[in-house]
């Protein structure tokens, strides 16, 4: 191993940098740049938060005074929203309209003489295929399936054919605007039994029809 | 937590490569001031550059000297390595073997000393320098600009550097001397198990030989350099007495070694010699009995002559960059 003889007769303070960028003054520049820059940002940070501060305090301020008018105004919307709700449905109903009259005033042309009405009736609809549990702005059904019943006696030779003429007729073209079905229930043919009617044969009868679908739209 | 940002700096410093350029200032060589610029890679030394610069290299002899001067140097680009080391030539740079550290303090000037035991059966060796000279020297490599001086030494301490450095004490421990031939005085150094041990100076340099040829023959000095290279013109009898006083100090030296370690030196090396090399080996076998082996100062660094724009007269002046190659090979180790 040979003998290591470096008698550097410099000290060291002499000893100089010759980097362009000397790092003795560019790292505390930096550091105090970087103090300062870090300070600016919690600065502005800190300005930022006072300002969104004050726009929540004056907003919670704009709130409170405003809130009377708008819990007015949100009344008054549910009011109009049920209201109009009401309109809605009276025009659903005007135009979900059957009419029956014009029906029943063309009937007695097809009522041969043996035959007596003795019960002209209108089905109730049936009821809401859900449970209402809270209140709703409108109708819950939006078709509602309507019918009649019409109930009568007839007599003599032809008693039965009189009433299956009334039952075609009332199946005919000129009723589909209003029946959508008309038939004669099972055992809805019967004689009928009573006191009063003087030894003579009558049969009672009943004949429902199915109106057409009531659309509340 | 203590930031201390010159630690920081110094750690950065060594991080960096290992690229330094050495100079040698106050020689006075007629060719200029030898810079090199070695670099360490894969654990090999290559040369970079080397050449000879020209700027106002002289010393301040005064404090106050030195307090007016603003002279700043700079090298041209291809020796503008980061870190540079500066080996002093000068009669106030003062390399010495002493017990005594006052002794170099002559002067009343105040003195800077570095010193390293290398023998523990011998002094320590000591350099010195003035403390306003080491200074100035210190801050003409102005900071930010490359390079910066890191090293400072006596051109006797950095010759003997580049020895230590060099391929022979890396191959053997043999006992050896070596001559350091510089313009105007010489140095002996003697070492064992590779160890200096012994460390004299001589006033003979290469100058005295010139001035004994001129004086002799009576010409001026460059046809006393063209004589001493010459083959026909036998240059003995002028040489003789400049010579042999001094391979004289050798043959002491050698003796002296010889009996304070009990062994034989058979190996003589001698540093600096350009010109009249077979009168030195000649005269030296005459006297000392033994013979003197040259040694090259680029010894041990690789050296592409292909890609490097070296001076013409490299080959021939290459023994005057033993100084250079010396000081930087020193900082290069330090790095």
């Amino acid at each position: 191993m040979t003998q290591k003889l470096h008698l550097n007769l410099i000290n060291e303070n002499e000893i100089l940098s010759s980097g362009p960028v000397r790092m003795h003054v560019l790292i505390p520049v930096l550091m105090i740049a970087l103090t300062i820059g870090v300070g600016l940002w919690w600065f502005f940070l800190y300005l930022n938060y006072s300002f969104v501060k004050g726009m929540n305090t004056q907003k919670i301020e704009i709130n409170k005074q405003l809130q009377p008018g708008y819990q007015a105004v949100q009344e008054l919307n549910k009011q109009e929203k049920k209201l109009q709700s009401l309109i809605n449905q009276l025009q659903s109903y005007k135009q979900s309209k059957l009419g029956y009259g014009e029906v029943f005033n063309s009937i007695p042309q097809h009522v041969m003489p043996n035959i007596q009405f003795t019960k002209l009736e209108l089905l109730p609809p049936p009821p809401p295929l859900f449970a209402k549990d809270k209140e709703v702005d409108g109708p819950t059904n939006t078709v509602e399936q309507t019918a009649f019943l019409i109930t009568g006696r007839t007599t003599g030779a032809n008693a039965v054919d009189s009433v299956e003429k009334l039952l075609v007729a009332l199946q005919g073209d000129a009723y589909t605007n209003l029946i959508r079905r008309a038939h004669i229930p099972l055992n809805a043919i019967r004689p009928e039994n009573n006191p009063r009617s003087e030894n003579k044969e009558f049969l009672r009868f009943e004949i429902k029809c199915e109106c057409q679908f009531r659309r509340f739209e | 937590m203590n930031l201390n940002f010159k630690d920081i700096l110094k750690k950065r410093g060594s991080a960096g490569p290992k690229d330094v350029v050495a100079l040698e200032i106050g020689a006075d060589l007629a060719q200029g001031i030898p810079v090199v610029r070695l670099d360490i890679a894969k654990k090999q030394t290559r040369l970079l550059a080397a050449g000879f610069v020209k700027f106002d290299d002289r010393l301040p002899t005064t404090p106050e000297e030195a307090a007016k001067s603003d002279v700043y140097w700079s090298l041209p680009k291809q020796f503008q390595a980061s870190k540079a080391a500066i080996a002093v030539t000068s009669p106030f740079a003062i390399l010495r073997q002493t017990s005594d550290v006052g002794e170099a303090d002559k002067s009343s000037a105040k003195m800077r000393k570095v010193s390293a035991v290398t023998d523990r059966q011998h002094p320590p060796l000591i350099a010195t320098m003035p403390d306003f000279m080491a200074a100035w020297i210190a801050a003409r490599f102005p900071q930010g600009r490359r390079p910066t001086t890191r090293s400072i030494q006596t051109s006797m301490s950095a010759a003997i550097n580049c020895f230590c450095s060099g391929p022979v004490p890396q191959s053997s421990d043999n006992p050896a001397i070596v001559v350091f031939c510089f313009k105007s005085y010489s140095a002996i150094a003697a070492f064992f198990e590779n160890r200096l041990i012994l460390y004299r100076e001589h006033p003979i340099g290469y100058q005295n030989i010139r001035y004994a040829i001129c004086r002799e023959m009576r010409i001026d000095s460059e046809m006393a350099e063209t004589l001493l290279n010459d083959p026909v013109v036998d240059l003995s009898a002028a040489l003789t007495p400049v010579l042999t006083p001094l391979f004289r100090q050798v043959d002491i030296s050698a003796d002296y070694v010889s009996r304070r370690k009990n062994c034989e030196i058979n190996h003589f090396h001698i540093y600096g010699i350009s010109s009249g090399i077979k009168y030195w080996s000649n005269m030296f076998v005459k006297v000392v009995g033994k013979p003197l082996n040259h040694l090259h100062p680029f010894g041990g660094i690789l050296c592409n002559r292909k890609k490097l724009s070296l001076p013409e007269s490299f080959d021939k002046d290459a023994p005057l960059f033993t100084s250079a190659i010396g000081a930087a090979r020193a900082l290069l180790e330090d790095l």
